[in-house]
């Protein structure tokens, strides 16, 4: 619980920052910059959302090829990647990286990857996060039961070590379009 | 921003994998499915840090799925020559996105013994869910239908005409096709930007063409009964005065091309008259009047009431011919 109440404790700070960096961020777009967003010396964060195709290849082959999901059909299972890097000297601690399933999605059990992080999930719009075992929600009827994987509404990753000095990572997760 | 180019063969295999999972309409074709990621960091500083991705968009395509299903419960009755025969079928807009279709009708199934012919739709276009020609518009082969909102249904009304050389016990099927106006094709087609709200359109399992088969069944029978009576009066005349006998006579006789299975006379005693006792006959010969051995009976399953068990009749039966007496009151 102290850890919990620590927590949150630090996103209250960071959120004032996010303000403050989105300010930046209109600024730097202004200027044409990349996509990567964030300030300069620290650390860059994108999202991609890609759909799994399988591809013949030119041995005949099949492959299984991730393409960018612009446009998919109810069904359809996209696999959502956050890539993160430092671009400072110095590294980064206390990394915290928390994805909502976005709506008409239900994400998909057992498909958070993150190496070298806890990976926690969320039942309540991204209020509390525990371990998918420990995760219950009150179902319609007013009944207590363990959460499915489809009332998960976010997904946070504690990232376990620093990020060092021009380390770069990922993490993912895969939802299904409703 | 580079943007990834999909080659047609790979959209196919794409959702191919995916088609067969979806049932119903799901989310809404056209629909924006945006998230951003959200990093908060410790600066080597100490400065507590957060960011979020740019937010990444995916745009719901329509999928082209329709049903066509056949709504009577068994073939339709229908006599040799009739016109305007009525088969209902429910179109089903089973896709994600509001769609219109090109109905179209093909008589000249196999497996059935004749073809209807003439074949008109209207719409259920009160969605009351009965034909009615005053309150529901005809539908024009070869034009597209008003588009139907996804997950919705709306019933077809076809009307055929059936020859008039039938027979009994012949079966006549239609088949009512609706195509996707968008487009048709192998599942996994797919059409840029032609969907609802400009989203692509991509073919579903069933190609984007639903269609169900109606049937007729030709019921050609109708027993005749021809009656007659006369009249002898107490006073060896032929009026109806109490007291005078009425001999009825009726001739009973099959028209069409079927068959009766145990056909049963029934005819009541008159109001104001009686049955005189043992005058029941069948081509001639006396029939008692209990229920026994012989086919008639008077008054036992029902009262005041002449029954004759005829058997099966055909067409090719002779008349048969039942009289009776009663006496006027």
């Amino acid at each position: 619980m102290e850890k919990q109440a620590n927590r949150s404790g630090q996103e209250k700070g960071g959120r004032e920052m996010v303000k403050r960096k989105l300010v930046l961020l209109v600024a730097s777009l202004a200027l044409g910059a990349s996509g990567w967003a964030g300030e300069k010396g620290h650390v860059e964060v994108v999202s991609r959302a890609q759909v799994e195709v399988e591809m013949v290849n030119e041995q005949g082959e099949k492959e299984v090829k991730l393409v960018k999901a612009e446009k998919v059909l109810p069904g359809t299972v996209v696999v959502y990647t956050v890539d993160y890097r430092n671009t400072g000297a110095e590294s980064a601690d206390n990394i915290v990286i928390t994805n909502p399933v976005p709506e008409h999605m239900l994400y998909v059990g057992g498909s958070a990857e993150g190496r070298e992080a806890e990976i926690t999930f969320s039942v309540d719009r991204g209020q509390s996060f525990a371990n998918a075992q420990d995760l219950r929600i009150i179902g319609p009827d007013g009944l207590e039961r363990p959460a499915l994987a489809s009332d998960y509404t976010h997904v946070r990753w504690q990232r376990l070590g620093p990020l060092l000095a021009s380390e770069a990572a990922s993490v993912s997760f895969r939802a299904q379009l409703q | 921003m580079a943007t990834v180019a999909i080659p047609l063969t790979l959209l196919l295999i794409l959702t191919g994998l995916v088609g067969s999972s979806v049932q119903a309409a799901g989310t809404a074709a056209g629909t924006a499915i945006v998230t951003k990621a959200h990093l908060a960091y410790t600066s080597g500083m100490g400065t507590e840090l957060a960011l979020d991705s740019e937010p990444v968009q995916t745009v719901v395509a329509e999928l082209l799925e329709v049903s066509v299903v056949w709504q009577d419960a068994a073939p339709i009755p229908v006599a040799p020559g009739a016109s305007l025969q009525l088969l209902t079928f429910a179109l089903t807009n089973t896709g994600n996105g509001a769609e219109s279709y090109v109905l179209a009708l093909n008589h000249a199934l196999a497996e059935d013994d004749f073809d209807p012919t003439a074949g008109r739709v209207f719409l259920d276009t009160d969605g009351n869910g009965r034909f009615e020609s005053a309150s529901d518009s005809e539908y024009i082969l070869g034009t597209q239908t008003p588009e139907l909102p996804a997950d919705s249904r709306l019933l077809a009304f076809v009307l055929c005409a059936i020859p008039a050389g039938v027979t009994d016990g012949q079966t006549g099927r239609t088949r009512l096709e609706a195509r996707s106006a968008t487009g048709t094709g192998a599942p996994g087609t797919a059409f840029p930007r032609l969907g609802t709200a400009d989203t692509d359109a991509v073919v579903g399992g069933g190609g984007g063409v639903g269609a169900g088969v109606g049937a007729y069944a030709v019921w050609d029978i109708a027993v005749k009964a021809f009656k007659t009576v006369s009249v002898v009066d107490p006073f060896g005349g032929d009026q109806a005065v109490p007291g005078a006998i009425l001999t009825y006579e009726i001739t009973v006789s099959i028209e069409g091309s079927g068959s009766v299975q145990e056909a049963v006379f029934s005819d009541p005693i008159p109001e104001y008259t009686a049955y005189r006792a043992n005058t029941l006959k069948l081509d001639g010969r006396s029939l008692t009047d209990a229920s026994d051995g012989d086919v008639g009976e008077v008054g036992v399953s029902s009262p005041d009431t002449v029954l004759v068990k005829l058997g099966e009749l055909t067409p090719a039966s002779a008349p048969v011919t039942i009289s009776f007496e009663v006496g006027i009151k």
